[in-house]
């Protein structure tokens, strides 16, 4: 292109045959001089030829309108040319493909044809590109001004037609033969010549199908390619067999690497870069995706043992070849889970075969063997809750190291945690039992970090819990033990817990919670004020120190922890006292309310004095009711029935108390007549003298009861009453709020709605759903639709109804804010 | 294609009345003829004896096209003023086939 700075721009200006015009030219001698050019640089000998001379010969031959006949000679010439070299020069090296040749014969023989494949190829190429340089001329101007292809081009699909496809000799056949042969030789375990093979693939790769050079019609795509992934597609099919056959499942995900990897390799180094996703979609294909679950499920060496023995290398590694042909590793997902599912459900085995061994013991032996039951069971269920901790631990190390923290594993685990930590009934009341033991024994001397662990770790299996509301209840119970027995190692911990189940589930979850811990602190105050109340009436005799716990009913879960409705006793006169002074005290201050004494709950420290010296005893209040009937010179002996009329107290508590204080071996300070483990009416009880003891202080426990346990299955039952009964009033409260707002709606719909609400605390059944609806509407708050019965519609005119439901919840509300007391005494 | 074309050091251009132009390899190779003869996977004489003979050109014109390497050299890519490249008319004609032979 002839372009002159400042000029017009780019003008193609013809140049001017003035000079030239009068010079005659004869093809014939011009070509012959440049016929004579090509063949010396055929022989590999320009260093005589002058470029200048013969590019102004093919300049001017164009020049002179023979550039036509230029381009054919020289076509045929390169044409007769490469024929030559085919037949004097492949064809004595061309492979025999005898079967009888050995594998070193075959490697020799192929490898002879390459090279000389190679060097046809490396040849023709030079001397393409020096003929290309000389007819620069031609190219520029009367290939562009002709339509036809450039020399170069022609070269190229002369050397395809002439040499691969030779007429007289399969050139192309025979070299696809002898690459794959290679290959294969290569893939069994002999060392081929990478870089013979590769230039040879690269001449395959710089040849078309067409003059015009499209990428996608490149002879390698064509003719090689679809060989080679033929052949590998039925070696990878033979291999994986194989592969099956002989080895475990850890040798077979090496050896499948092994092979993507080989593969890999393969197409950077041997063949070309193009076939890498193909190959590698085969290879995939039949050693992962065909057989990954057939290799997981090998049972001596499949994922199973992988994950039962943390084989953290072979799991990461199985688990990158599943990724590759699955984003999603459905196929571990899925084994991962059942396996997780199968562990957990032994763990849940081995609480129920306990149950079922102790079931048969019940009743029978009375009530100390099911406490003994009841005992072992809190141990098994904190040894549950460990041992689902030390699962969740285990699969949440391989998690992390060999699935590089899968989201979507992650997902698969927590449903399969869920799934069998579900399964178990009494998950909840466990996971609970576990908090409540590391909240009053296990935390001590603990850093905050500790803590905070142990913690998160219940919070976790809280998550999995999908009846929150029935832990809700269990925790409140053992909650309230905790705070009333003064039992928690630090009021810090027990507010994070809850801070913690808040951030999970919302402050409804935690309300009632927080509602105790305030009455804890009133509570406090409270005491406080009455001990000044009592100093400013210089009473002569302030024998008592009461610490008194005034709680709200409605946080606290009474019911459950009573089991009988009426706690009542007649109090000693040292003891009424006191109560109706504090009672006094108390509705002077809170006008309008009611207290109600629950002395089940309270304990009392006295100092008894024996024959042998004084102890300070911590006794429950019951107890110490029982064992000031004997604090008078004239009482000698009481019966059961005598003790039972002076106290009232309920008798299943009174047997409790008197077995602890005259039948548990080493806190016997009363005398039971006969001597026997059951308490009956006829036995006589008398104050024991000559009690002795270790232990200056010490504490009567009684027997059941004090510290939080497992439930017994009557305890069990009710529980699972009270949470129905709590659950059908959510769930009603859940459809009238949907049907207001929505008025009508479908029975699918409306069911979807009200599981969709509730799920976070539990998780309702239909059946149950379906009650609450039929209840309500025979209640008219709904109505089913007369055109369409499983349409329900809400009804308006039941607004005023509602209205009433309101007050009347409200008129419970304010009872409920009548408070109750606890009575805690302590006696000097 | 290979193009082992080294770029270091100067060639001289022999115009067809003798007279030698010594001019560096990088600046003449804007000429894709000039570039394409010194290519020494072909191995031609001008590579040899690095020296090219024009038979087509006489000093005058050579020392011009010389010039005009030089001011291409000096200009290319620049973005400024670029001054106009004089070019006496009678010659202008024979300059342009001169061109269109070296491909410049």
């Amino acid at each position: 292109m002839a372009s002159k700075p400042g000029g017009a721009g780019r003008i193609k200006i013809r140049p001017p045959r003035r000079g030239l015009a009068n010079e005659y030219m004869r093809f014939e001698d011009a070509w012959e001089t440049l016929s004579e050019a090509l063949q010396q640089i055929y022989a590999r000998d320009a260093s005589n030829l002058s470029f200048e001379e013969l590019y102004r010969t093919a300049y001017k031959m164009v020049l002179k309108k023979h550039g036509d006949a230029l381009y054919n000679s020289v076509n045929n010439l390169v044409k007769e040319r490469l024929r030559r070299v085919t037949s004097e020069q492949l064809k004595p090296t061309r492979p025999t493909f005898a079967p009888t040749s050995s594998a070193l014969e075959r490697r020799e023989s192929g490898n002879r044809f390459l090279a000389s494949v190679k060097q046809a190829w490396e040849d023709h190429r030079l001397c393409l590109g020096m003929i290309t340089d000389i007819l620069m001329y031609l190219d520029r101007v009367f290939c562009n001004d002709n339509k036809k292809p450039s020399i170069q081009v022609v070269g190229m699909s002369l050397f395809r037609d002439n040499v691969l496809r030779n007429k007289d000799y399969d050139i192309g056949a025979d070299l696809n033969k002898v690459l794959l042969e290679q290959i294969q030789m290569e893939r069994d375990g002999d060392v081929i010549d990478r870089a013979r093979i590769r230039s040879c693939v690269y001449m395959l790769e710089g040849l078309y199908e067409t003059l015009d050079e499209k990428e996608d019609q490149k002879v390698y795509l064509t003719k090689f390619e679809g060989a080679f992934l033929a052949a590998s597609d039925d070696f990878y099919t033979k291999e994986a067999r194989k592969l099956l056959e002989v080895c475990d499942a850890a040798t077979y995900i090496e050896r499948a690497n092994d092979r993507l990897n080989e593969e890999w390799e393969r197409t950077q180094s041997t063949i070309s870069t193009l076939t890498e996703p193909k190959i590698r979609a085969i290879v995939e294909q039949r050693l992962i995706t065909e057989n990954i679950r057939e290799v997981m499920q090998l049972e001596a060496s499949g994922l199973n043992f992988m994950l039962d023995n943390d084989r953290y290398d072979q799991l990461e590694l199985l688990y990158d070849l599943a990724r590759r042909v699955d984003s999603h590793v459905n196929e571990i997902r899925r084994m991962l889970k059942d396996r997780i599912v199968h562990l957990g459900k032994e763990i849940n085995r081995g609480v129920y075969s306990f149950r079922k061994t102790n079931a048969g013991g019940e009743g029978s032996e009375g009530a100390t063997a099911e406490d003994k039951s009841v005992n072992a069971e809190t141990m098994l269920a904190l040894k549950w809750v460990e041992d689902v901790l030390a699962l969740k631990d285990k699969i949440d190390k391989i998690w992390n190291r060999s699935f590089s923290s899968d989201q979507g594993v992650q997902q698969t685990i927590s449903k399969a945690f869920a799934d069998f930590i579900n399964d178990n009934k009494r998950s909840p009341e466990y996971i609970s039992l576990f908090v409540d033991e590391n909240i009053k024994k296990g935390l001590k001397g603990k850093t905050e970090a500790e803590v905070d662990s142990v913690l998160d770790k219940a919070i976790v299996l809280f998550r999995y819990i999908q009846d929150k509301d029935i832990f809700e209840r269990y925790y409140k119970k053992h909650l309230s033990k905790r705070l009333i027995l003064g039992r928690s190692v630090s009021n810090d911990v027990e507010r994070a817990m809850i801070s913690k189940f808040k951030v999970e589930v919302g402050y409804s979850f935690t309300s009632k919670m927080e509602g105790m811990f305030k009455d804890m602190n009133v509570s406090q105050d409270l005491t406080a004020e009455y001990k000044k109340h009592l100093a400013n009436l210089h009473s002569e005799e302030p024998t008592i120190d009461l610490d008194i716990k005034v709680l709200t009913s409605t946080f606290w879960p009474w019911s459950s922890m009573s089991g009988e409705t009426t706690h009542t006793c007649i109090y000693p006169s040292e003891l009424e006292k006191v109560r109706a002074s504090f009672q006094q005290f108390y509705l002077r201050r809170h006008n309008g309310r009611q207290l109600t004494w629950q002395p089940q709950m309270g304990t009392a420290d006295v100092r008894a004095t024996f024959k042998a010296r004084k102890y300070e005893i911590n006794v429950a209040t019951y107890a110490l009711v029982i064992l000031l009937q004997f604090n008078n010179p004239e009482v000698d002996s009481l019966t059961y029935n005598d003790i039972k009329t002076l106290t009232s107290i309920p008798e299943s508590e009174l047997v409790r108390h008197l077995q602890s204080l005259a039948v548990a071996p080493r806190t016997r300070v009363l005398v039971k007549q006969p001597m026997s483990r059951d308490v009956k009416p006829t036995d006589k009880f008398s104050f024991n003298a000559a009690f002795t003891s270790k232990q200056l202080k010490f504490k009567i426990g009684t027997i059941k009861g004090v510290g939080n346990k497992v439930e017994t299955d009557r305890e069990r039952k009710e529980t699972e009453d009270k949470i129905d009964e709590s659950r059908a009033h959510l769930i009603e409260a859940s459809i009238v709020r949907t049907m207001k707002a929505r008025k009508t709606l479908k029975h699918s719909d409306l069911m979807l709605q009200i599981t969709d609400q509730l799920s976070k605390r539990f998780m309702p059944d239909p059946g149950m759903i379906k009650k609450r609806i039929e209840s309500l509407i025979e209640r008219e708050y709904l109505e089913r639709d007369a055109n369409d019965p499983n349409t329900y519609v809400y009804l308006v005119s039941i607004l005023q109804n509602v209205f009433f439901d309101k007050i009347r919840q409200r008129l419970t509300v304010f009872q409920g804010l009548i408070d109750f007391a606890l009575m805690f005494g302590s006696c000097a | 294609m290979s193009d082992e074309i080294d770029t270091q050091g100067s060639l001289t251009l022999i115009s067809n009345d003798g007279f030698q132009f010594v001019i560096s390899k990088k600046i003449a190779f804007a000429s894709k003829t000039i570039r394409n003869m010194f290519n020494k996977n072909s191995g031609y004489i001008e590579a040899k004896e690095n020296c090219v003979k024009f038979e087509e050109m006489n000093a005058v014109t050579l020392e011009k096209v010389c010039e005009y390497f030089c001011y291409r050299e000096k200009y290319h890519g620049s973005k400024g003023q670029i001054p106009e490249f004089n070019i006496r008319p009678e010659m202008a004609l024979e300059l342009m086939t001169i061109a269109d032979f070296l491909e410049t």
